[in-house]
């Protein structure tokens, strides 16, 4: 570097730093944290105060080939900084990546988020059939986009550096419902510590149901109901799993909780086996 | 005791706050992230009771400690599938516009560490070797080749300083 760039260099960083308003915040918290045990990360960033309900996905569980689990399971919650996270775990098989499609395995060694045209077009990239839901077929599909990656699209895959794991997101509009789904295909690279496969973080504000439901098909679904915080969409959220494929599909809107809970359950009763 | 907590909280998050945004910045390419991992550094360094020959000690450990923080966080990244549905969070800082500063950012990794650390923080090779566990000829190629990088990034002549 010669002077002006290294001058240009420091001033930029110089320009970078906190608000007031955040170094409070971290002043408050780590004052409130400092009395307690510190919070184990657990690999997912801490909740601050005011999140209603962030969606985090977690690092996996136990051994590849012995992660096998009958069902979902809703893990207790775990108390973190301003918040709570509710786990969502078991129900996964590991696939051997062999079983992947060539142009997913094209990617090995790189991390790449893709958007499809259509679920079907998504699983034959996958090279696994996830689903088969009627219901979501007959449903228009709603853009997303994922703004750390700079992706949008309504069938979105996530395929880490590794083929450990792959997300498949579809989003999808019934009624004013939002409606999105997620399955969490792992494969027999994933070294797992636990297996809790995605978490939901709220705030301490909020209330929250759990019951199970089981489909016309057979499938037993772990329901999440959210109580409303004022100024925000309701959200009612069901985890379950089709052979070995973890689901965790969410509902959202700004309309009454009976209408969300009816687009969920709607869309579970269209899951086939 | 309350009190002193809150005054040494308090001179921590004066002293180190911007320090650690800007060094994790460095390594995750996000302002995002920097206040978690402020907290994790400092929530660390209030609780875990190590003593400082100095405050040049004292920064080298929060310097250490961001880094791991850093490598935590990027490790736990890759090996997790991260939020496809994002949460509304606190603004992060707006990183600042700046030529010379999108170049540094878009060297490998241990480039910009070692050009934050020798350019931004002032250390010298021997110091950020010390620091990041790496050997001082690592450092010094690291910086040669960010250098070179740079140049090519940038275009025009550049006139190195001294390690």
């Amino acid at each position: 570097m010669n002077g002006q760039t290294e001058r240009e260099y420091q001033d930029a960083l110089d320009a970078l730093r906190f608000p007031n308003e955040a170094k409070e915040r971290m002043m408050k918290n780590l004052m409130e944290q400092k009395g307690q045990k510190p919070v184990k990360r657990r690999g997912v960033r801490p909740l601050r105060a005011g999140i209603a309900a962030a969606c985090l996905c977690a690092a996996l569980a136990v051994t590849a080939g012995a992660a096998q689990f009958l069902g979902v399971r809703v893990l207790d919650e775990d108390k973190i900084d301003g918040g709570k996270i509710v786990w969502l775990a078991g129900g996964i098989a590991c696939h051997p990546v062999s079983s992947l499609s060539e142009e997913i395995r094209a990617l090995d060694g790189i991390y790449a988020v893709k958007p499809f045209e259509s679920w079907e077009e998504m699983e034959r990239f996958i090279g696994a059939d996830l689903m088969n839901n009627p219901i979501l077929d007959a449903s228009p599909a709603s853009r997303y986009s994922v703004a750390f990656d700079n992706v949008e699209g309504c069938f979105l895959a996530r395929v880490d550096a590794g083929l450990r794991h792959i997300h498949a997101l579809g989003c999808y509009e019934i009624g004013e419902v939002d409606i999105k789904v997620s399955g969490f295909f792992y494969t027999d690279r994933m070294e797992m510590e636990d297996d809790r496969f995605m978490g939901y973080g709220f705030s301490d504000d909020m209330e929250m149901d759990r019951e199970v439901y089981t489909t016309p098909s057979g499938l037993e679904a772990q329901i999440l109901t959210l109580d409303r915080v004022e100024g925000q969409s309701g959200t009612c959220i069901a985890a379950l799993t089709i052979d070995g494929v973890p689901f965790a599909v969410s509902a959202r809107g700004k309309g009454d909780m009976e209408t969300i809970r009816e687009a969920l359950f709607q869309v579970l009763d269209g899951f086939q086996v | 005791m309350r009190q002193l907590d809150e005054a040494e909280a308090r001179r921590l998050v004066d002293a180190y706050a911007n320090l650690i945004l800007r060094l994790s910045y460095t390594y995750l390419k996000s302002a995002q992230d920097g206040e978690d991992i402020c907290q994790t550094v400092l929530l660390k360094l209030l609780t875990g009771g190590e003593a400082f020959d100095s405050p040049e000690h004292e920064k080298a450990w929060v310097i250490r400690a961001t880094v791991n923080a850093c490598k935590d966080e990027l490790r736990a990244f890759r090996r997790r599938a991260v939020p496809l549905e994002d949460a509304p969070e606190p603004a992060a800082p707006e990183p600042p516009q700046s030529e010379v500063l999108d170049a540094v950012m878009a060297l490998p990794e241990k480039y910009r560490e070692a050009i934050y650390l020798f350019y931004y923080e002032g250390y010298s090779v021997k110091e950020i070797g010390v620091l990041t566990g790496r050997s001082e000829a690592a450092v010094s190629a690291h910086l040669s080749r960010g250098r070179k990088k740079l140049r090519e990034l940038l275009g025009g002549q550049e006139y190195e300083r001294a390690n």
